[in-house]
């Protein structure tokens, strides 16, 4: 499934992937988009926006270390992939490319 | 220093969790949540961490799920269900059939319960709505002298009213005591309970119907009642049954009583019993006003002769009936929506038997979707959809058999015309509740089962002989439900008829059926002297008519509702009898023996000397060893009687507690006047006329009621005979249902067998051993299943044994009838099948492999 767009939940999640360096987990990743959208977001949506991101092939989940904060239990780990890089940027791109044209035209 | 403890998130919600099923992420996604968890608790604290954390596991049930998904799935299932259907239509109308069936006769069970019970009494405001009860010394006593009333009012902060009722017939109650809707008109106001107010009344749905033509013009004009002009006011709303006892045909204010009832009007000093009403004020508990009541009625009340000085008052509640008729009703109302219960469990096992065995047949079908990829909880949901599909299909029949049903129970149970069993919110509510509790519940069992199995054998065609150990014992264990569920009902029913019977036929220790009781009626001035002599005079002119074998008095006749106890202590407990206040010849009018001594004399009572007669229970319970007579009787209040004799048991009033226990002494002539007790010599009823004819030229003004003790007992017995026969019919239908679903389930069983058993006649197994065998493994739930319906059985039957007379909590009879039928119709419902399966030709059946 290459090459699918971006929802909006779900370029939140792949940013804030990318913003905690990759390798991250999906406790972080839940904490980071509550703090930047400043609404409550459940762990469930935070886990099928991963599952929709890993399936298109955006991000790529690898399983981590046990630490002692978790009692041992495992982690999924996941890093955001180029193509998704490459998605997330060109979204960017297009967003900008329209704020862009509406400045221009206001100053028209 | 200890390290902290991380706190553990909500036990609900980890059980939320483990349920959500999440193959091999589980460990991870538990870490993460506790981790997230544990954090929030650190930083927001343990409320709000918890809060997140159900949040968090809730989400994990809903994230995946989109509203439009799951109708496109639900409508999926439903058309793949219908082809299924189609392909079956025998067992589906089975299904359909035998489940409308159980929730339309449960249904209409509640209905019943529910119009009679549970439905509020119409009283606007019934949480504040109280009866006043007066403490005495030795307990609680019901009715008030409607002079005390009146003095109570005038002192009492919080507002009463006094009721007065007339049997069935009418209640005089003021403003609130009827407050509700009226159908036509209006209710009760204070200004029609005010001195002067002309006469008039409410009349009730019932009598409105009956004997007002159901004229809504009624209201305004006046109608003829007892010889007095009242004007008809209102109609009551049809539920409205007021908050007296019984509903009456009517409502009237107290103060058209001498109107209605012919008397004198009522006074500041009239000695009519009333029942007194009243509202607790608001931001008042119930202590509170309970003490301050309490205290002006204790400084004002007359001592009275049958329950002496009024010490204070006890508020019942009296705005449901449920709350005011207390546990012993929700003890009923509980009993009956357990049998209602059960009976839906058993439709429900049948159905989930059915299902098991189309699971079964389907086993292929399923194996293949599996094998394809398909979600184990996706086949589950299809599975259950199409059982809801089932169960909502039955209920939809079971809302039109409801139509028909629910009036042919109101007919059956004779329920009064004003009670009105149209169904409500709460019927059509508890209807679909349980169709579809019924839906899923007999679906999801075999939906289990069907998706658990190894997904091989299917594939490879021969599902039906797979016979795996895994369907053999959910389907046993449903069989042994079943047979408990019966059991239970078989049981309860076998007792209830019992309890009929032995009621019918209860030895109350004398001949019931040839006593007349004369008694002054309860809404008039009974408590005067004049009454008392004019009973006195009564006795004699009674004594002496055609056909009257022995006439006596007593305080309350047998059976008429009414009881005087005496309170006395043995080692130290209080010990509760029955008190009688009699005249001398009171033991052989009713038939009671001297066992030892003697009765009092016509001196004795003339005197009123401190002597008692006991009944043979008592004098076994207080001097077991000793000679009774000579033993002193003291009672808790001090005083004491000497026994001089001791006479026969006798059961004289509420027959389910069977306490023979009584002490019996001389008429003390107090306030109350005692009532006559006629033993006639042929008929009772032929002797009414000529007692009536008596009694009106002896006094043309006062009224009497004469009655007839013989059916005033029988009255006591009916109230069981009706439960009996309802709980018959319902065991019968179980009892049905449970051979139904043996014998299809037996059926199937045998039937996928078939191959095996053609295997085991080829190798030399005789028939009688493929028989034996067959019906060993087939009897053998069914065998457990009663063991456990026992057990469950003989908790039932203790609670019934205290609701009802005669009910044995352990009875053998009713224990081992149930279990005996329950296991020949099963018997009967394995054989059939199991023969048939055992005349397999084995040649055929090899070959056919």
């Amino acid at each position: 499934m290459k090459g699918e767009r971006l929802g909006e939940f779900e370029e939140f999640t792949l940013l804030a992937v990318r913003a905690l360096g990759d390798q991250t987990y999906a406790v972080p990743v839940q904490r980071y988009v509550e703090d930047a959208t400043a609404r409550p977001v459940s762990m469930g949506a935070i886990y099928a926006a991963l599952a929709r991101l890993e399936e298109k092939q955006f991000v790529q989940s690898s399983m981590g270390e046990a630490t002692a904060r978790r009692g041992g239990k495992p982690k999924r780990l996941f890093r955001v992939t180029p193509l998704g890089l490459k998605t997330a940027r060109e979204l960017h791109r297009v967003r900008a490319r329209i704020w862009d044209a509406i400045a221009e035209a206001k100053r028209t | 220093m200890t390290p902290p403890v991380d706190p553990t998130p909500p036990l609900l919600a980890r059980w939320l969790l483990r349920l959500r099923p999440l193959g091999s992420r589980r460990a991870e996604v538990t870490a993460d949540l506790a981790e997230a968890f544990a954090e929030r608790a650190d930083a927001e604290g343990l409320g709000r961490a918890s809060r997140r954390y159900y949040r968090d596991v809730l989400s994990l049930w809903t994230a995946n799920l989109s509203g439009r998904r799951l109708a496109a799935d639900a409508v999926q299932d439903l058309s793949h269900g219908m082809r299924v259907f189609r392909r079956n239509p025998g067992a589906v109308a089975i299904t359909v059939g035998g489940l409308s069936l159980a929730i339309a006769v449960s249904t209409s069970v509640f209905s019943l319960l529910n119009a009679t019970i549970l439905r509020p009494t119409g009283v606007s405001d019934p949480s504040t709505t109280v009866r006043v009860m007066r403490a005495v010394k030795d307990g609680i006593a019901t009715n008030w002298l409607y002079a005390d009333y009146v003095t109570l009012r005038e002192n009492a902060r919080m507002p009463l009213e006094a009721s007065l009722a007339d049997g069935a017939r009418f209640t005089t109650a003021p403003a609130s005591a009827s407050d509700g809707r009226g159908e036509h008109g209006r209710m009760l106001q204070a200004l029609d309970d005010a001195t002067g107010a002309p006469p008039v009344v409410v009349a009730s749905y019932g009598f409105w119907l009956r004997k007002l033509g159901a004229d809504p013009t009624v209201v305004g004009r006046q109608i003829w009642l007892n010889g007095a002009a009242v004007t008809v006011i209102g109609v009551a709303e049809r539920s409205f049954t007021g908050i007296t006892d019984q509903p009456p045909a009517f409502w009237a204010p107290i103060v058209s009583y001498h109107a209605l009832f012919s008397g004198t009007p009522l006074t500041r000093t009239s000695r009519v019993g009333v029942n007194v009403y009243g509202r607790i004020p608001p931001g008042a508990s119930r202590a509170q006003a309970e003490a301050e009541l309490g205290s002006v009625a204790a400084a004002v009340g007359t001592a009275r002769a049958d329950s002496g000085v009024t010490t204070g008052v006890r508020l019942d509640p009296a705005g449901s009936r449920l709350q005011s008729e207390g546990p012993a009703l929700l003890l009923v109302v509980t009993l009956v929506l357990a049998v209602v219960g059960l009976l839906v469990l058993l439709a429900c096992v049948n159905v989930a038997n059915l299902q098991l065995a189309s699971a079964i047949s389907r086993s292929r079908e399923i194996g293949v979707r599996l094998a394809l990829g398909a979600p184990r909880a996706r086949i589950i949901r299809q599975l259950v959809t199409e059982s809801l599909a089932l169960g909502l299909a039955a209920g939809a029949v079971a809302l039109l058999m409801t139509i028909w049903l629910g009036p042919m129970l109101a007919a059956i149970v004779r329920l009064p015309v004003t009670v009105d069993m149209t169904p409500d919110v709460r019927v059509y509510l508890f209807l679909w509740m349980v169709s579809i509790a019924a839906g899923i519940g007999a679906g999801l069992a075999p939906a289990r089962h069907g998706t658990r199995g190894d997904l091989l054998t299917p594939l490879k065609g021969d599902a039906p002989r797979a016979g795996s150990v895994r369907p053999n014992r959910m389907r046993a264990r449903l069989i042994g439900v079943q047979a408990a569920a019966s059991l239970v009902l078989l049981v309860m029913a076998a007792l209830l008829t019992r309890a009929t019977v032995n009621a019918t036929r209860v030895d109350v220790g004398f001949d019931a059926q040839s006593l007349i009781a004369i008694a002054a009626p309860f809404n008039q001035e009974r408590n005067t002297p004049a009454m008392q002599a004019f009973l006195a005079v009564a006795l004699e002119r009674v004594r002496a008519v055609p056909g009257v074998r022995s006439a006596s008095m007593t305080l309350y006749s047998p059976y008429s509702g009414l009881t005087a106890s005496r309170q006395l202590t043995r080692n130290g407990t209080p010990y509760v009898t029955a008190l009688h206040e009699t005249l001398a010849d009171y033991f052989s009018t009713i038939g009671l023996r001297i066992v030892r001594g003697r009765g009092y004399s016509a001196e004795e009572v003339a005197t009123r000397a401190r002597v008692a007669v006991v009944s043979e229970t008592l004098a076994r319970d207080f001097w077991p060893d000793q000679d009774p007579v000579g033993q002193s009787l003291a009672s808790i209040d001090g005083s004491s009687d000497v026994v001089i004799g001791v006479v026969s048991d006798a059961v004289t009033a509420r027959l389910h507690s069977r306490s023979a226990a009584a002490v019996y002494r001389p008429m003390q002539g107090g306030a109350e006047p005692g009532e006559i007790i006629i033993r006639a010599a042929g008929a009772p009823e032929a002797l009414v006329p000529a007692l009536r004819d008596t009694l009106q030229r002896l006094g043309p003004a006062t009224r009497l009621d004469i009655t007839l003790i013989g059916a005033s007992l029988q009255k006591e017995v009916e109230e069981p005979r009706i439960l009996a026969g309802l709980s018959a019919a319902l065991a019968a239908f179980a009892l049905g249902l449970a051979i139904v679903g043996i014998y299809g389930v037996t059926a199937f069983v045998t039937g996928q067998r078939t191959r095996e058993i053609g295997l085991r006649v080829a190798i030399g197994a005789s028939r009688g051993d493929v028989m034996r065998l067959l019906l060993w493994d087939n009897l053998r739930p069914v065998a457990i299943g009663l063991a456990a319906g026992a057990c469950i059985a003989l908790l039932g039957s203790q609670v019934l044994a205290g609701i009802l007379y005669g009910v044995g909590t352990r009875d053998p009879l009713a224990f081992g009838s149930a279990i005996g039928i329950l296991l020949i119709s099963a018997a009967a419902a394995v054989f059939v099948p199991a023969r048939r399966a055992s005349r397999v030709d084995p040649a055929l059946v090899l070959r056919q492999s």
